[in-house]
């Protein structure tokens, strides 16, 4: 469980908060000329990201506004709250300890112990 | 009495070991294992064999009726339900699917490349007399990968190593790995709570998990492997009007397909299960609920194990702490992958990574309808036999079985941020108690002991991937989310199917990934809801 800070009100419990999923999706302009597949792309497909994911939250038992996160999704580790409209900040992605983007505690990835150090921590 | 013939002729290992043999065998024939069911039964799942997918052949089709007969007759009578085989026919009456599979000894394909030591009494009393120092281990360690395969299974869970062995069993492709980036069945397979149903409600879903459910009930016997299959019958609760209704209407769509379904009102469920709280009086009361008799909980880790085993004694390589890091690709085609442990050359890459399908599919440019949540269970300390069968409420949301250590098995919902990092929230399981207890107020002073997150992969429509893409020679079974244990063996050997044979067979069609773009979705939420 999370501690979400919204930009409007501060830092309160996950309880407070829904989630709306991935962020910056744009529904197709000229939706009576789209083909099948730009419309599957938008409804279903998602980038599910492991890593710097950028998510939709909204206060919903406080101010009901929505706004953005950037979050580790390997770590859970929240990385910036910006407001929705706004671009996301640039966030360089943290340096991750196995080649899966997974933090070495509690990941249950041994192949870490395979691993020479350096070599990790490509975020697609 | 025991001891005067102890000290008189017998050394005390002898009568260790008869003692083991003898709490084993009623070990067996409590757990209804493979060995201990009854020969007419037996008889009768054998008559035919058809491979799944392809039209059964004509004198085929009587027996299939027969059985199908037998199915609904016993789901009726709601007795011996748990023992009976179903067959599936599915769609309309020009294919008649018998699914089922033979025993390891009549199969023609099947002959053990490596020779491994059977388990049976025999060995165990062998042993027993030994000490246990003579086991050999149960599958072959492989700890270099070969420079190719002509496939790859990316992740050793349930659905990865089943989809190896029938690989090797059914289609002769023995020169294939499976590669896993832990140990295997240290993924969902090893964190899940084994519920092992059939009764959904679409005819697609009915027919895979159905396949399933026949497959599951000889595998121990087929793996020589105890997976301590128990059919002990899944309850699932209505709370009020509007889900009662649902739920009649799926039993009778389960009856229509000759899946063994029943409705139950809540003075039966309480029969059934006598710990479910039926007062009229609570904020959720129980208003009946439906019985499969046939389904169950196993062990998952014998499982995989079983699978591995049989899978490694059939050639395959079974290749642990190894990562597949990339997919190599020419011209549109998969020439190899990229792993901790080295490159392999091969023309077929078939991923099987749960929680990981995104990132696996990925590394081709493929974009899946999936995202992944954490899924949390727990268990309480051991207590005495008290929850006879498996009970799920999808309206105060908990689903519960006891193992055989008599912890009760809680499953939970999951957290519903995308994660890769199997931890869940705390609050999650906090309600997840709250249900218990309005369920079974009996436990309210159980502690719990253990709680642990899987990472599941979840598709918009609730049912599974079992695809081709657009990459030659990348597969991907995927998106089972909270529910896809109890489809293994039905998802193995069709994905198996697949793979070898790059065209799905009848069972396998409706789970492509085209679905979302044809708007042809197997919608299961009101099967699933959360809980599986
Ligand atoms: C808490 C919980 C309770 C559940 N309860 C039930 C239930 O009661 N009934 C039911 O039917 N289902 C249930 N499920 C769902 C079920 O566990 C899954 O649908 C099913 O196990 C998934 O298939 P699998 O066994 O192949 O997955 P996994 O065991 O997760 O296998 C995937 C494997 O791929 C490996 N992998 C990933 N990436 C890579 C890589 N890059 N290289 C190599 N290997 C990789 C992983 O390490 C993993 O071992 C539950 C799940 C959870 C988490
Ligand atoms: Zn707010």
């Amino acid at each position: 469980m999370f501690i979400i800070e919204c930009p409007y009100c501060g830092k309160r419990d996950q309880n407070e908060f829904s989630y709306g999923g991935e962020a910056h999706i744009a529904r197709p302009t000229n939706s009576d000329i789209q083909d099948d597949e730009t419309w599957a792309d938008y409804v279903f497909l998602r980038s599910n990201t492991k890593g710097v994911f950028a998510e939709r939250w909204m206060h919903a038992a406080g101010c009901r506004k929505w706004f953005n996160a950037l979050r580790n999704t390997a770590s859970d580790k929240i990385l910036a709250i910006y407001k929705q409209g706004e671009q996301p900040p640039q966030i360089a992605g943290e340096d991750l300890a196995t080649p899966a983007g997974e933090p070495v505690i509690g990941s249950g990835n041994d192949a870490t112990k395979v691993l020479q150090p350096g070599t990790a921590g490509v975020v697609k | 009495m025991v001891r005067l013939v102890a000290r008189a002729s017998f050394p005390k290992s002898v009568l260790v070991a008869v003692g083991q043999v003898v709490v084993y065998a009623e070990f067996c024939r409590i757990m209804e294992l493979p060995g201990t069911e009854r020969r007419s039964v037996r008889a009768s799942k054998e008559i035919t064999v058809s491979r799944t997918g392809k039209a059964a052949s004509a004198e085929n089709a009587p027996h299939t009726h027969q059985i199908r007969h037998l199915g609904s007759a016993a789901s009726q009578s709601g007795k011996t339900a748990a023992r009976r085989p179903f067959s599936w026919r599915m769609g309309p009456a020009s294919s008649h699917h018998l699914v089922s599979v033979p025993r390891v000894p009549h199969c023609p394909h099947f002959t053990w490349v490596f020779a491994m030591k059977r388990y049976s009494i025999g060995s165990l009393i062998r042993e027993g007399l030994r000490g246990h120092t003579g086991w050999e281990q149960a599958w072959r360690q492989v700890e270099t990968p070969k420079a190719s395969y002509d496939a790859v299974i990316i992740g050793g869970g349930g659905h990865g190593t089943a989809t190896a062995y029938y690989l090797a069993k059914e289609h002769g492709m023995r020169n294939i790995a499976v590669v896993e980036k832990g140990w295997i069945g240290g993924g969902n397979a090893g964190r899940n709570t084994t519920i092992i149903r059939s009764n959904y409600l679409n005819d697609a879903s009915a027919a895979i998990y159905q396949h399933a459910m026949d497959l599951w009930t000889t595998l121990g016997r087929e793996l020589n492997y105890n997976i301590m299959m128990s059919h002990r019958g899944v309850l699932n609760l209505a709370h009020d009007d509007g889900e009662a209704r649902a739920l009649k209407r799926r039993v009778e769509a389960n009856r229509l397909n000759g899946i063994d379904a029943a409705w139950l009102d809540a003075k039966e469920v309480q029969e059934f299960c006598p710990i479910v709280n039926i007062d009229p009086d609570i904020r959720y009361p129980v208003l009946g609920g439906t019985l499969q008799k046939v389904g169950g909980v196993n062990r998952h880790d014998a499982v995989v194990w079983g699978y591995a085993r049989a899978a490694s004694a059939l050639g395959v390589d079974i290749i642990q702490n190894c990562e597949v890091t990339d997919i190599r690709t020419e011209a549109g085609a998969v020439v190899g992958i990229e792993t901790t442990r080295g490159s392999i050359r091969t023309p077929k890459v078939a991923s099987v990574a749960a929680g990981h399908s995104s990132v696996i599919a990925k590394m081709v440019d493929v974009k899946l309808p999936i995202e992944s949540h954490p899924l949390q269970a727990l268990v309480s300390e051991p207590i005495k036999p008290l929850n006879p069968c498996v009970v799920m409420s999808n309206a105060v949301h908990v689903y519960c079985s006891q193992s055989d250590k008599g912890e009760l098995v809680i499953g939970a919902g999951i957290d519903p941020q995308i994660s890769y990092t199997q931890r869940g929230g705390f609050d999650v399981i906090e309600h997840q108690l709250a249900a218990l207890i309005e369920l079974f107020p009996i436990v309210s002073r159980l502690r719990m002991l253990r709680q642990w997150g899987g990472i599941v992969d979840v598709c918009p429509d609730a049912s599974a991937l079992i695809t081709k893409t657009k990459v030659k020679g990348f597969y991907v079974n995927g998106g089972w989310g909270t529910g896809g244990w109890k489809a293994t063996p039905g998802s193995g050997h069709v994905f198996a199917d697949l793979v070898a044979n790059d065209e799905p067979n009848e069972i396998a069609a409706p789970f492509a990934l085209d679905r979302f773009y044809s708007g042809k979705l197997v919608a299961e939420h009101g099967a699933a809801a959360v809980a599986h």
